[in-house]
């Protein structure tokens, strides 16, 4: 099983240029993906974004409104036009106050391919083997601290309860 | 097991260690037991599987997201 890394691919039944729009323009893809950014996106460009109610989804919606007014930072990696788009993010980036700027980030990747009946969206989401388990469980949590790389070489050598 | 077996092998101080187990305590995922003169630490097995099952949620998240997104393009 690998832990490092998420895939996930959809049929989308529109123009390959329909698809690349609700990617490549940062209004389109907040407005799916239910954030607002502050600005275009552009290869190498640091976004800065805040989590707003997502469209067209009102259960989603009501699950994400606790983290309403979140800010949220991508960096641009990629952009191919209608081909490939990619990012990259600090996935569990939820606590109000942390500096997450020298935390690990996991990277989004999206490509696209042509197919008979429309676009093959292919999205992964890969680094999670290096975001420290302490990291994760805070996720959970409302404390918040800072942490270490070698949490996840101690956690190797922990002792079960009995 | 203790601080000093977990230095063993290790180019770490025994502060440093201390330290990143008071995080771990912090995030739940560990207990701290004093057993005589020594703490021992504990894992919290299920704080753990929490832990790594947050994979599963952000795998969720996904296909989420991507339900919206078909939505938004196809209609």
């Amino acid at each position: 099983m690998n832990t490092d890394r998420i895939e996930k691919k959809i049929l989308l039944h529109a123009p390959r240029k329909r698809v690349w729009r609700a990617l490549a323009d940062s209004t389109e893809f907040g407005s799916w993906f239910g954030m607002k950014f502050d600005g275009p996106f552009e290869p190498g460009a640091r976004k800065r974004g805040v989590i707003v109610p997502t469209i067209a989804d009102a259960e989603v919606a009501n699950a994400q409104k606790k983290y309403e007014g979140t800010p949220c930072e991508i960096t641009i990696e990629q952009m191919e036009p209608e081909r490939l788009f990619s990012f990259r993010w600090h996935p569990f980036a939820i606590e109000p106050g942390i500096d997450y700027s020298a935390e690990p980030t996991t990277l989004i990747v999206f490509t696209l391919e042509e197919v008979a009946n429309g676009v093959v969206l292919t999205v992964s989401e890969s680094g999670f083997d290096q975001i420290p388990l302490a990291r994760r469980a805070k996720a959970f949590t409302a404390n918040e601290q800072g942490w270490g790389m070698m949490v996840k070489v101690i956690e190797k050598y922990l002792v079960q309860a009995p | 097991m203790s601080i000093a077996r977990l230095t063993v092998g290790f180019d770490v101080t025994r502060q440093a260690i201390t330290k990143h187990l008071r995080v771990m305590e912090e995030a739940g995922l560990l207990r701290c037991a004093r057993r005589g003169r020594e703490n021992v630490w504990h894992l919290e097995q299920r704080r753990l599987a929490d832990a790594r099952h947050y994979l599963d949620a952000i795998s969720k998240q996904w296909d989420g997201a991507l339900g919206r997104l078909r939505k938004f393009v196809e209609e």
